[in-house]
């Protein structure tokens, strides 16, 4: 017995030497060793490719660079040229015609024409059901730099659509004779190199690039879940740059020399939904009472730590599609009590809440969460509310849990953050969340209201090609909305970024949609 | 000794087949469409189109009634075959292949380290009942138990890390990326084993075969190495086997907050995403480890203790 415990203790003790020695190595590797060898660009951020094929997950090889689309989104969150120098689209929008730009290679050396955009355009439709809904009949490579894509029925938004990763132009040499990917064969700024799954994706400079070459050598994007360990990293110096981190890492950051936050609000907005078919909310006096008696600028300091927009419309106001002459709702709480009395409800009892027909004012505010920071806002907007004399209820659940009993129509308002811009056109939006063929369906939006004028611009903004009349047509529906107030905008999200001083040239993109960080480099 | 591992093994059957009835049932009957759930993982949106989410509903069989669809992944697996993961489109196997390892490392070297400082601190704080080190011990284990371990993570990565630079923070490729995160698996551990032990050997210091021991003239440290030790080991090396499977349960906040790509993180993410045969796949090898464990606890025992029979275990 003693010989086997002894053996034992051996093992643990060499365990222990083991332990030991990798700390002076690995002090070694994270220390003076940095600044001996040329540093690679490293960034830190959550967002995981579950698959390195970028037809099935196209964020990651777009936002790191080694791959691009036929167009793409500018800071605006506009649609732009990218791969295609500019297209034209049939009068009755059904055949779309590309032209595509002259002298770009793929990396592996072959030329990128409209034949293997083709090929390349084809997988996509197999490998994502992201283009389910793109009615596509076919893809013709008319000559070597025009491509021609049919439609089924008129589809306006098949430029914003082939913006997507994942409909990547990639060469024929990324996949194999089965057609699963080898590796991603792009155009882009940066070469694929090498992939650790929930770890890292290294890229490389491509020398041969049709535009602004990259001012760095070798790019490494690791994939870190959690926001205080990219905080770490950063604070460690093993990480430039740190995607996405939550207002209380980043306010610490904001004075600090050394490191710089880039605040970029994003086309996502926290709003509130009310029941528009039911009482009090079906009164647009109530919901107008609503968007007065909310004091936005106090959301935006009390619960997101003053990193925020106050709402206007539905986009936030650095966005191209955004309505800007629409204002924000000012904080006006006569207004709000002047409306509410003119909707029937006062204070006759002196209780500080409103009634009417003798039954009390309350309602039901259902919210979730997954987003943290909505419970606290609906408990300010509680208290905001009773000011102005209307009782609020919080219910908070999961999201899918949540989501069911809005789709019922069994609450009054329901507080979410919403994304707008996920294909970087209006028309998705403006379909699901104030269409009435969309705000009768279900999940989000306006529920339950109609306005046939709305409805009108948005099927018109449809078929019209014109991009200034189609914003104009988007314009007068933003303010419709706000002036009759089925929702309620309270403020746009905002991403934090933050990079360390030892690089520069790094610029925040509103839907993230790339991380150009070719024209990062190091000072 | 054979019949007794072929019995255990044979054991692990029916545990596997309640589990997956279990998990399946758990993952179906949760709220909300899991075809739906997926795509938004997938894509990153709050809406996909109603045209994916019918796609991905034929994809993941949602077509089909509950039943039908547990059959036929029951069918699959009996072949062998335990599916793909619906967004990395890799089969099962080749998932948790790639992520066992990094949490098998971690929960072993979190172990070694209860271990090597768990067992000497509770045989140290019984020997001196109520002197210094049992009151430093019995304080360990209770801000060791009480801390959560994301806590103890940051102070130490803000120590270790970007104070001293002598670890890295985060991710993997050596041994030097375990240690922080095997030693705040390990506090918690610790705070338990050193109790255990010690309560362990102060019942075995009772025994008249100490006192036979001591009376013969044996001096203290031959009696607690040589005599009280052996017998003392037996409840903590039970408690250690469970344990060890928790650990893997336990690795799913310590590999986010280190990055690590275990097992812990697929699991975790498999239901965020109602990636369902990767989760069916994961539930099953927790099953299978937890059960192996155990029979390793249980056949250890034999060996410590000859006195226990394969009949008692």
């Amino acid at each position: 017995m003693k010989k086997q415990f002894c053996i034992l203790m051996f093992i643990l003790f060499v365990t222990v030497l083991i332990l030991g020695c990798t700390e002076t190595q690995s002090g070694l590797q994270t220390g003076t060793g940095q600044a001996a060898k040329p540093t690679p660009l490293t960034l830190a951020a959550q967002w995981e490719p579950k698959t390195i094929d970028p037809h099935e997950y196209g964020y990651t090889g777009q936002r790191i660079g080694y791959t691009e689309s036929l167009t793409g989104v500018d800071y605006e969150g506009k649609v732009i040229p990218s791969l295609a120098t500019d297209w034209s689209v049939s009068p009755d929008g059904k055949t779309w015609t590309f032209n595509l730009r002259k002298g770009v290679v793929f990396h592996d050396g072959t030329p990128f024409t409209a034949e293997a955009m083709k090929k390349s355009l084809e997988r996509s439709l197999t490998k994502s059901k992201g283009f389910a809904a793109v009615p596509i009949a076919g893809i013709d490579a008319q000559d070597s730099q025009t491509l021609v894509v049919r439609m089924n029925k008129s589809f306006l938004l098949l430029p914003a659509y082939l913006s997507k990763g994942e409909a990547s132009a990639l060469s024929s040499s990324s996949w194999d004779a089965n057609g699963t990917m080898i590796k991603p064969v792009g155009t882009g700024p940066f070469i694929y190199d090498s992939c650790k799954p929930k770890e890292a994706i290294t890229a490389v400079k491509n020398p041969n690039y049709w535009g602004k070459a990259a001012l760095v050598d070798k790019v490494v994007y690791r994939i870190i879940p959690e926001a205080v360990t990219r905080n770490m990293l950063l604070k460690s110096g093993e990480v430039q740059l740190a995607i996405i981190m939550p207002p209380d890492i980043a306010v610490g950051y904001m004075n600090q020399s050394g490191f710089t936050v880039q605040q970029q609000s994003i086309p996502r907005v926290r709003m509130i939904t009310f029941n528009n078919i039911k009482a009090p909310f079906n009164d647009v006096r109530v919901r107008q009472a609503v968007n007065y008696a909310i004091d936005r600028d106090a959301l935006v300091t009390s619960v997101l730590e003053g990193v925020g927009t106050p709402g206007a419309g539905l986009f936030p106001q650095d966005s191209f599609w955004a309505n800007k002459s629409i204002q924000p709702y000012p904080y006006n709480l006569d207004k709000a009590r002047q409306l509410l009395a003119d909707a029937g409800w006062k204070d006759t009892n002196g209780d500080g809440i409103v009634e009417k027909d003798g039954k009390p004012f309350k309602v039901k505010l259902l919210t979730y969460s997954e987003r943290a920071e909505l419970p606290p806002m609906a408990e300010v907007i509680q208290q905001q509310l009773k000011k102005a004399g209307m009782d609020m209820e919080i219910t908070v659940g999961t999201s899918t849990a949540t989501e069911s009993i809005f789709n019922k129509g069994e609450f009054d308002m329901y507080l979410m953050g919403r994304g707008v811009l996920f294909t970087p056109d209006p028309d998705e939006i403006m379909m699901t969340d104030y269409h009435s063929s969309g705000t009768r369906k279900n999940v989000y939006g306006a529920f339950r209201w109609n306005n046939s004028w709305v409805d009108t611009l948005i099927e018109q903004a449809r078929t019209t090609q014109d991009l200034a009349s189609r914003k104009a047509m988007y314009d007068e529906v933003q303010s419709i909305v706000v002036q009759e107030a089925p929702v309620a905008y309270l403020n746009y999200y905002v991403n934090l970024d933050i990079t360390n001083d030892k690089i520069s040239g790094y610029r925040s993109h509103s839907n993230e949609y790339c991380y150009h960080l070719e024209n990062v480099y190091f000072v | 000794m054979q019949a007794i591992v072929i019995h255990r093994i044979l054991q692990i059957i029916p545990v596997l087949f309640g589990i997956s009835i279990i998990t399946f049932l758990l993952v179906s009957l949760a709220p909300g469409d899991p075809a739906e759930i997926s795509l938004k993982a997938m894509f990153d949106t709050d809406s996909p189109s109603p045209e994916a989410i019918s796609l991905m509903r034929v994809e993941m069989g949602l077509d089909q009634p509950l039943h039908i669809r547990y059959f036929i992944w029951l069918s699959r697996v009996v072949q062998g075959d335990f599916g793909y993961s619906y967004l990395s489109h890799k089969s099962t196997v080749h998932e948790i292949l790639y992520a066992l390892p990094t949490t098998i490392y971690l929960a072993t070297f979190a172990m070694a380290i209860s271990i090597i400082v768990g067992i000497p601190l509770g045989i140290a704080a019984a020997v001196r009942p109520n002197g210094i080190l049992d009151h430093f011990c019995r304080l360990f284990s209770v801000i060791g138990n009480a801390t959560p371990e994301f806590f103890i993570a940051i102070i130490l990565l803000l120590i270790f890390a970007i104070n001293l630079k002598i670890l890295p923070v985060a991710g993997s490729g050596g041994i030097q990326f375990f240690i922080l995160p095997s030693i705040v698996l390990a506090i918690g551990l610790i705070a338990i084993t050193s109790r255990i032990m010690r309560t362990s050997m102060l019942d075995v210091l009772e025994q008249n075969y100490i006192l036979t021991a001591r009376s013969k003239g044996l001096d203290r440290r031959t009696i607690i190495t040589k005599h009280a030790m052996k017998n003392a080991l037996l409840p903590v090396l039970t408690y250690m086997g469970t344990q060890f499977g928790w650990l893997f349960g336990g690795a799913v906040i310590v590999e986010s907050i280190f990055a690590l790509p275990g097992i812990g993180r697929l699991t975790v993410e498999a239901v965020e995403t109602r990636d369902i045969m990767v989760l069916q796949g994961c539930m099953i090898t927790f099953a299978i480890i937890f059960v192996l464990i155990n029979l390793a606890v249980d056949l250890s025992y034999i060996y410590l203790n000859p006195a226990i029979t394969y009949e008692e275990v």
